[in-house]
């Protein structure tokens, strides 16, 4: 790595202390050195990630065959570019999220009702699943919590299209006084998603001097040679003491090779610590879009941000990210314009309407289509992370949950799981949920898993809360409700263990 | 060596300890008759072992301090330091675990954090040197005064390795000085005090000028030998009795000695328990923590004020005109002596209640139990720190706690009944007596003319000392005074602080000689210090046999 010739601070505290801007964590410093371990957070970290997509899906065509065993899974046309990953993922069918019809995101992951007082106005109440999981570990890492985008479209990006809500009250007193007023819920503070990879990079990973990973591994090394420079010694030492000052020294020197062992661990968790190669920000200067935000680069965006998420892992930075991969409803763009159908059914939304209406079969299969493009992105963010393994055995995914999901189930009828004569709109039932990775240990993968329904006639299933219950025990937080406390409460039988 | 509580629930962790036998405390051959078998001493080595040991906590912090001109680390940063059988942390020779060893690591890296603003100074490299010799010259300098000598050659072709190690995996020149140094202070030639080693276990080794300069350094300053003893060092100066006296004389003469010095008494007579001092409010409600931190101060500053302005009068110690006195003490102690904010020295007429250690309410209240004061501690202080008896643990099955009180039952009779007879008065008979004749001072330390309506017997006896019978607080302790046992356990108490490690058998010359010299300076602590820096055993090492 090149080396400035300027005289700077090594220091971790210094850097931990964050002059203008730098955050870093050593990877798994505090977990791993023993006067550092907390009687909670025994081996590795367990991360948690938020795929969040948008209008909902083919349910028929998503869905997978029910496993008896581990091993068995066969995936839907729908999740074909998952393959190489099936392993690694449970399915989980039929479950039922809090009723929205128009942008639902922020209701979707607190398992609560939203605040509605008029469009754009749409917020969430209480908190949601990632926020609940960040405060619970606040303080193992520099930042709490990550909320990444892709086009999530400035005037609504804390509203209608924010599905990252902290239980903090929001503050502005009118929008509280406003959906008291309505006899709601108080709305609470949104965390807005950022669309652009390259100010992310810059926030998380250089302090705009230098670079902050490459200060933290000097430090790193710097300890290594300490070690080294006493271990080395002692051939010479022993050569001069006798037997009764050898024993004692010997000991001194054990002890050196005992926390040697563990910098040697350490080596190797920041081994995987590398600062990504996103480079600059091709927005041209007299760009009226920037180039993040333009359609043709989703690809390319959605990669960017693959590679960050797998970096603040490695670097842990953070241990809870989130991902909306388009904006709510109306605001989202349409993906690479070859996969629309022939007739003209407008933009991805538009596409998912035209389900039930005389477009019913092109809608259909054009949506299938476009969620299908969505999951080969995300079979390539999984890569990155089975990219960058743990010093504790297995990659980032092994200590990782990953939950797949949409704002919407189906866009209209789904003869297949009992739902006849809907409305043929966006439905939040038979909620397309996908987890990926063990969670370091918590979930046994390649499994498929059809949650029984609770009202047939509705083709209604278990509320989402239950899962969300079920994630936050596998996560080590033993809540045993989650979000509206009116809706199902427990934790969802047969998904973890 | 390890320290059992005893089943009676004392304080004194290192009861359990047996002193070994040979001690010439009471009667051993030589102690006492001034030389009369000095021909046992001439033709045998008389040192007993010296185990390695490393700086303790304040001696790490005054060096880190003292070498950099830095802030010094905090206590808490450090690995503990552990008490030997007289309860001195100065004979720092336990294992270290790897806990203690990252200790190490990590505090060495925050002095070095520190450390990046003097580096012009340390490594001033001019143009036209190579990296190499600059560093070699920072070993030169620097490096002698971390480990307390020149670094031999292969050391300096070591660390000379280690910075140009450092600067191939692309550290920057600060980078590299910088881990130099740290590397030097987890080193152990510098965590540890390295003496002659290797040599015949059976003759003691002469130390060398820089071996003698630490000593004396970490003795009197607890700190790194400073510029002027460094360069007498430097002159090989340090193997002569006199330039030590000298150095001694200019060291003892600066107020950085008084902490050393407090110390010895802090952990002698457990005044550092004075300060953990907590009564029962209910109970004890003008023993507050303004009182017990005013008490803390008078100990201490009565016994600085004996050493260093009576020539540290052993005898000063039990009966002294001195009282140290505030406001708060006067109030505590209802004597109108001082009405000042901070403490000052005075003097008052020696009385029953008034007159020495004894009668100073803070330490008798720490080394008493905290919710009542007990005639069996008192004694065992007297027994364990002014005679360097062993305190054995009771036998297994022995029934401990004191009967209930009855009325009409003086807490001394009640313990007499407890102890006096059976497989218990053998042990409780040698130290129980002394603490009977301190019944007049109660839980709080202060005088009391009756027990409640009982009238208080504080005459008694204790067989194998050399007192006499005694009674009271006073007459104990003019005796103590004057006794030829208390002055020899005073010698050994010194001696083992002094010298950082066990006393053994084969010091027994060494102490005799000791001994006369206290006798002639009449006691004189202050003599006796700089008679155990001018020792023979003071400028040589016995390894330990293991």
């Amino acid at each position: 790595m090149a080396y400035s010739p300027s005289r700077r601070t090594l220091s971790r505290r210094a850097l931990l202390r964050g002059a203008g801007g730098i955050v870093i964590g050593l990877p798994l410093l505090e977990a791993m050195l023993p006067r550092h371990t907390r009687g909670a957070d025994p081996g590795p970290p367990q991360r948690f990630l938020v795929w969040m997509s948008v209008n909902g899906t083919v349910v028929e065509r998503w869905i997978c065959p029910p496993t008896a065993s581990v091993g068995e899974l066969q995936l839907s046309e729908i999740l074909a570019p998952l393959e190489r990953h099936k392993a690694d993922m449970v399915g989980v069918q039929n479950l039922r999220c809090p009723a929205g019809y128009a942008h639902a995101y922020p209701s979707n992951l607190t398992g609560q009702a939203q605040v509605d007082i008029g469009y754009p106005l749409i917020y969430g109440t209480g908190h949601s699943l990632d926020q609940h999981i960040a405060k619970q570990w606040a303080g193992r890492t520099p930042i709490p919590s990550l909320q990444l985008g892709v086009q999530v479209d400035s005037k609504d990006r804390d509203t209608s299209a924010c599905v990252s809500w902290s239980e903090e009250p929001h503050p502005d007193q009118g929008i509280a006084n406003q959906a008291a007023e309505r006899d709601q819920a108080p709305p609470t503070r949104g965390l807005p998603a950022e669309n652009n990879p390259f100010a992310v990079f810059t926030r998380l990973f250089t302090d705009g001097t230098s670079n902050a990973i490459d200060n933290a591994k000097r430090a790193f090394s710097m300890r290594r040679s300490m070690l080294d420079g006493v271990l080395d010694q002692v051939p010479a030492l022993n050569q001069r003491l006798g037997r009764a000052d050898r024993a004692i020294v010997e000991n001194y020197f054990d002890s050196v090779r005992a926390i040697e062992a563990q910098i040697t661990a350490l080596d190797a968790a920041s081994a995987a610590c590398v600062a990504p190669m996103l480079g600059a920000d091709p927005t041209a200067a007299d760009a009226t879009t920037p180039w993040w935000m333009e359609q043709a680069h989703v690809t390319d965006v959605l990669k960017l941000h693959g590679e960050l998420i797998a970096a603040v892992f490695a670097c842990d930075l953070t241990r809870v990210v989130v991902l909306t991969v388009a904006g709510s409803g109306g605001s989202s763009r349409m993906p690479p314009a070859d996969l629309l159908p022939a007739n003209d059914m407008g933009d991805w939304h538009g596409v998912s309407h035209a389900i039930g209406t005389d477009k019913d079969k092109q809608a259909r299969d054009g949506l299938a289509a476009i969620d299908s493009w969505y999951y080969d992105k995300l079979a390539v963010l999984l890569d990155s992370l089975k990219s960058v393994p743990e010093p504790t055995g297995g990659t980032l995914l092994t200590n990782s949950l990953v939950m797949s999901t949409n704002e919407y189930g189906p866009n209209g009828d789904v003869p297949a799981l009992g739902l006849v004569g809907s409305n043929n709109s966006h439905m939040c039932k038979l909620m397309p949920i996908l987890l990926f990775g063990q969670a370091a240990g918590a979930l046994e993968t390649g499994r498929w898993v059809t949650t029984p329904m609770v009202n047939v006639e509705q083709a209604e299933g278990q509320h989402i809360n239950r899962l969300y219950v079920s994630i936050l025990n596998a996560l080590g937080i033993p809540d045993q409700q989650f979000g509206d406390p009116g809706a199902d409460q427990g934790p969802l039988e047969g998904v973890f263990g | 060596m390890n320290a059992r509580r005893s089943e009676h629930g004392a304080p004194d962790a290192r009861e359990s300890e047996a002193r070994p036998s040979a001690v010439p405390t009471g009667g051993g051959p030589d102690a006492s008759t001034g030389g009369a078998a000095s021909g046992v001493c001439d033709t045998q080595p008389s040192l007993g072992p010296t185990p390695l040991r490393r700086l303790t906590r304040v001696e790490y912090r005054n060096t880190v301090a003292d070498l950099f001109d830095i802030a010094a680390p905090s206590s808490a940063d450090l690995p503990d330091d552990a008490a030997d059988s007289q309860g001195f942390t100065t004979t720092t020779s336990q294992p270290i675990s790897p806990e203690g060893a990252l200790k190490y690591f990590e505090v060495a890296t925050t002095v070095g954090e520190n450390l990046l603003a003097k580096l012009p100074a340390l490594f001033p490299c001019a143009d036209g040197q190579t990296e190499d010799e600059c560093t070699r010259e920072l070993l030169a300098s620097t490096g002698t005064k971390i480990f307390r000598r020149p670094l031999t050659e292969h050391e300096q072709d070591h660390f000379a390795t280690v910075f140009a190690k450092a600067r191939a995996d692309e550290a920057t020149v600060d980078e590299a000085v910088l881990t130099v140094l740290q590397t030097m202070l987890v080193s152990p030639q510098f965590l540890f005090i390295m003496e002659p080693s290797q040599a015949s276990a059976s003759e003691p080794t002469k130390l060398d000028s820089w071996q003698v300069a630490t000593r004396l350094s970490y003795l009197l300053w607890q700190t790194t030998p400073d510029a002027v003893l460094l360069d007498a060092a430097s002159r090989d100066e340090l193997v002569t009795k006199s330039a030590v006296a000298a150095q001694t004389a200019r060291m003892l003469d600066s107020p950085r000695a008084k902490a050393a010095v407090a110390a010895f008494f802090d952990q002698w007579l457990m005044l550092r328990d004075i300060e953990k001092v907590q009564k029962d409010p209910d109970i004890f409600p003008d023993v507050t923590e303004p009182v017990v931190a005013a008490l803390t101060r008078e100990s201490r500053t009565f016994v600085e004020d004996l050493f260093w302005n009576h020539d540290g009068s052993l005898g000063r110690l039990f009966i002294s005109p001195s009282r140290v006195r505030d406001a708060t003490l006067s109030e505590f102690y209802g004597d109108s002596l001082s009405e000042a904010d901070d403490a000052e020295l005075v003097e008052d007429v020696v009385t029953e209640r008034s007159f020495g250690l004894f009668s100073q309410a803070g330490f008798l209240m720490a080394i008493s139990k905290n919710d009542d004061h007990s005639a069996i501690f008192r004694g065992k202080l007297v027994h364990s720190r002014l005679f360097c008896k062993p305190i054995f643990l009771p036998p297994p099955g022995v029934a401990t706690p004191l009967p209930a009180i009855e009325p009409g039952v003086t807490g001394r009779e009640r313990i007499e009944m407890h102890t006096g007879s059976g497989v218990c008065v053998g042990c409780h008979g040698q130290f129980n007596p002394f603490g009977y004749a301190l019944e007049h001072f109660d839980a709080t330390g202060r005088w009391r003319e009756t027990e409640g309506e009982l009238a208080i017997d504080t005459a008694a006896e204790v067989v194998s000392s050399d007192l006499g019978p005694f009674d009271g607080a006073r007459d104990l302790s003019s005796k103590l005074a004057n006794s030829e046992q208390v002055h020899e356990c005073a010698v050994s108490q010194m001696f083992q602080y002094a010298m950082r490690r066990e006393i053994t058998s084969d010091d027994a010359c060494g102490l005799a000689s000791l001994n006369r010299i206290f006798l002639d300076s009449e006691q004189s602590m202050k003599e006796l210090l700089v008679a155990i820096t001018q020792s023979d055993a003071f400028f040589a090492r016995i390894e330990p046999k293991e």
